[in-house]
């Protein structure tokens, strides 16, 4: 069925397309930070562009969320200075982030540069590279929730708020975070047993804190404070991994707590039961740090949440079986791919347990190739994945989730979109789509040449 | 306390069971770490102190107290190893 489609900025397509669905070059399902840099990527490439988000903001983990640093935007180098190490849209977005003040840094935090950001500028700088992108249509509160076809990709059933309508999509980019389309569409992917999930972080704002509660050493004396109350226990267990970190004003900081379901529940994140436990979980240890911090922690008595996240900060879920899987031992050895077209830099952060991180840097710092071919789902000739679900060993996404990569993967994903829309998937060369995406983003507005470092 | 953390050597052992504790749980590779190189530089960042403290906890059933929270005692494996053996000694009356 056909809902009341509001007229949008899609016309009838050339070429003559089925009637009963909305038409359009590539769709993008997914505003996270992927779904934003496929969707601008897509349409600067001439595609005329939809992209579905189910919140009501851009940027995903990095607004939704409430996850506060861009990381992987920079090659790990022991040196000092922050080199970036994707041209296009991952290194706009960091500059249009510090160009509005919403960015500060980068800083090096252990051997790695991150960028702190703020996600309401986040969520401003993905509505002004939206706004300013010529052929893009952006519907918030809008999921898929069917798609149709076989080795392509026909039709898309997207649903807002009790009314139905069908896309039908040139190329589909699936920036989910949880490879949906994939599933949608009857596509392989895998995802890891529960216990080695990686674990998702719950992020808050408390603001209220006096100058300096969190300067140097205190950071750490009030994140040993909380342990010892949990070890006391004054404070539930799941709050004692609780990392608090200074924003950029005075009296503000972000809180991040890595989560396990409460009651031994087996994490899922693709179950809503699981999904609401965890999030009611968050805000109960949310409001118990919050009362904590203000009765006994100095610097905390005035203190107050100001922001709870929209939603948990998942950090992994499906997978897509694609041409090629990124491996361990790829992440590992800093692999590169005749078809690359982005540079995993960060470590394997693997926060299989919810008391912190286990790293495992890459040897001799070296960046990761990203292959075209990870981020195409095996027989399915018109959809790209882009972002954490692309296909990649448990280990390795630990490396290629983070928000810096996921920009590069789903810039890429965009432009090879746009490139199938345009010139059709009947007979196309991975190698040579690599390249004609490699030079579409060289080429590209605003976008600095592409440079591969090889190892 | 001494004024610099490294004068006080711990027993060799405890580095080796340090080192494999951050390589267990926090850091891959870790136990090719000289017991005098930089932690930060390997990798870790300030809240891999609070990780390290609960694992000494679970391994030696020594809560380290807020005071030995610095930059300096969790420098290397060296430094953090001579101030869990301080701690150990004074806990066990030994030294």
């Amino acid at each position: 069925m056909t809902g009341e489609t509001v007229g949008g900025t899609f016309g009838a397509t050339s070429g003559g397309t089925t009637t009963g669905g909305t038409p359009c070059d590539v769709l993008v399902v997914g505003g996270g930070s992927a779904g934003l840099a496929a969707a601008v990527a897509a349409a600067r490439s001439g595609a005329r562009t939809l992209l579905v988000e189910w919140h009501g903001t851009l940027g995903g983990m990095a607004t939704a969320a409430l996850v506060h640093s861009v990381c992987g935007l920079y090659l790990l180098r022991d040196e000092p200075g922050a080199v970036p190490a994707n041209p296009g849209l991952a290194t706009e977005v960091a500059d249009r982030l510090q160009a509005c003040g919403g960015a500060w840094g980068p800083v090096r935090m252990g051997r790695v540069d991150v960028l702190p950001h703020r996600p309401a500028a986040f969520a401003r700088v993905a509505d002004e590279l939206a706004r300013e992108t010529a052929g893009l249509e952006v519907r918030f509160h809008t999921a898929a929730i069917a798609a149709c076809g076989g080795a392509r990709v026909a039709s898309v059933e997207l649903f807002c708020r009790g009314v139905r309508e069908t896309v039908l999509p040139g190329a589909v980019v699936d920036a989910s975070g949880d490879a949906t389309v994939v599933a949608l569409v009857g596509a392989g992917f895998e995802i890891e047993d529960a216990p080695r999930l990686q674990r998702p972080a719950y992020v808050f704002v408390l603001e209220g804190l006096d100058a300096g509660a969190l300067v140097d050493d205190r950071r750490l004396r009030v994140a040993h404070r909380i342990a010892t109350a949990v070890r006391a226990g004054e404070l539930p267990g799941g709050a004692r991994g609780a990392s608090l970190r200074a924003a950029d004003r005075t009296g503000e900081a972000f809180v991040t707590i890595d989560l396990d379901p409460p009651d031994r529940m087996a994490y899922d994140p693709l179950d809503a039961r699981c999904l609401a436990a965890l999030e009611v979980h968050g805000r109960a240890l949310a409001f118990a740090l919050e009362r904590f911090l203000r009765a006994h922690v100095d610097g905390f008595a005035r203190c107050w949440i100001a922001a709870l996240p929209a939603r948990v900060g998942v950090r992994e879920s499906r997978r897509a079986l694609g041409e090629i899987r990124v491996e361990t031992a790829d992440v590992e050895e800093g692999a590169t791919f005749p078809d690359q077209i982005a540079l995993a830099t960060w470590p394997m952060e693997l926060r299989e347990q919810a008391t912190g991180p286990r790293l495992r840097y890459p040897r001799d710092g070296r960046p990761t190739g990203i292959p075209l071919r990870a981020l195409r789902p095996r027989g399915v000739a018109n959809l790209l994945v882009a972002g954490r679900c692309i296909a990649a060993s448990h280990e390795a996404q630990a490396s290629l989730r983070v928000i810096g990569t996921c920009l590069a993967t789903g810039e890429a994903a965009g432009r090879a979109a746009a490139l199938l829309a345009a010139r059709g998937v009947a007979h196309y060369d991975t190698s040579a789509l690599a390249d004609a995406v490699n030079a579409s983003r060289r080429a590209g507005e605003g976008v600095a040449t592409c440079t591969t470092r090889s190892a | 306390m001494t004024a610099d953390p490294t004068a006080f050597r711990a027993h060799p052992d405890l580095e080796r069971e340090l080192l494999e504790l951050v390589e267990e749980h926090l850091l891959d590779g870790a136990d090719g770490l000289e017991p005098g190189a930089s932690l930060a530089d390997a990798g870790l960042d300030s809240m891999a102190i609070m990780q390290l403290l609960l694992l000494i906890e679970g391994r030696f059933g020594l809560w380290l107290p807020e005071e030995d929270l610095t930059r300096e005692n969790f420098a290397c494996i060296r430094s953090l190893a001579a101030a869990v053996s301080r701690r150990l000694a004074a806990r066990d009356g030994v030294l």
